[in-house]
């Protein structure tokens, strides 16, 4: 529910850390799918989108690190 | 020397589905944690990977559309499947006005007024937002401003000459007692 999940100290709350991992999860398996299909579609026009987007995955990952580096503090 | 492992080669519908569904999943994920979110700047931040995620999958079935790796969706709805969903939504809809009647009815509820100046909130679009922007630069009249001034201080001296003020009526009752 919206509101409900407000922290008390400032910061991270436990829900959006678990969502964070789930995020870094994602991110994963997203990245090792891209990765396998740049090496094995048979069509260049789809090796080259993976390629360019599985090059470019550590941005995202930069993203929630950089969530979890600032102590979530987002104010 | 490494033996390199082989196995079986996947068609690329299946290569380009399987990327298809992890990022329809990290969507569905992100946009989850924005609306739990506590804070505006998490919101934004899982609204902003959401969004990315939403892009590339946009963008590669667009390009599976092209290269027509799926044909399942080019097939066209039955009459029959549209009719039968039409049904059961005017069927809801009568039954959950039936509903709606039978347990509001002879109750009195309050109207619903939103006078609440409600701030819009900030993932609303420009043309969605229900006040008008002004064209150019805001500058103050000064002069309607000083002039509605003016007339409104006479007032407030009266009434403040009539009411009592809060402090006053304390003290009032307090020298009463």
């Amino acid at each position: 529910m919206i509101g409900m999940n407000m922290p008390r100290g400032g910061g991270l709350t436990d829900v959006e850390l678990s969502y964070i991992e789930k995020g870094i999860h994602m991110e994963e398996r997203v990245i090792c799918l891209m990765t396998q299909a740049a090496v094995e579609c048979t069509e260049p026009h789809f090796r080259s989108f993976f390629a360019h987007y599985a090059e470019r995955s550590q941005e995202r990952l930069a993203d929630l690190n950089a969530m979890l580096a600032n102590g979530g503090v987002f104010r | 020397m490494m033996q390199e492992t082989r196995h079986c080669q996947l068609p690329d519908r299946f290569l380009v589905g399987n990327v298809l569904s992890g990022l329809k999943q990290a969507v569905q994920v992100y946009t989850e944690a924005a609306l739990e979110a506590a804070t505006p700047a998490s919101r934004r931040m899982f609204q902003q990977l959401a969004h990315d995620a939403m892009m590339k999958f946009e963008q590669l079935e667009s390009m599976a559309e092209q290269h027509r790796l799926f044909d399942a969706a080019d097939v066209p709805v039955s009459q029959l499947r549209v009719q039968q969903v039409s049904r059961l939504a005017a069927e809801t809809a009568s039954h959950l006005r039936q509903l709606v009647n039978a347990r509001l009815s002879g109750r009195h509820i309050p109207q619903y007024t939103n006078t609440a100046t409600v701030k819009p909130p900030e993932f609303m679009l420009p043309h969605e937002v229900p006040f008008a922007v002004p064209a150019g630069p805001f500058e103050p009249d000064t002069k309607q401003e000083e002039a509605a001034e003016k007339k409104a201080l006479p007032k407030r001296g009266r009434k403040a000459k009539g009411v009592p003020s809060a402090v006053e009526a304390e003290v009032n009752s307090e020298s009463h007692l």
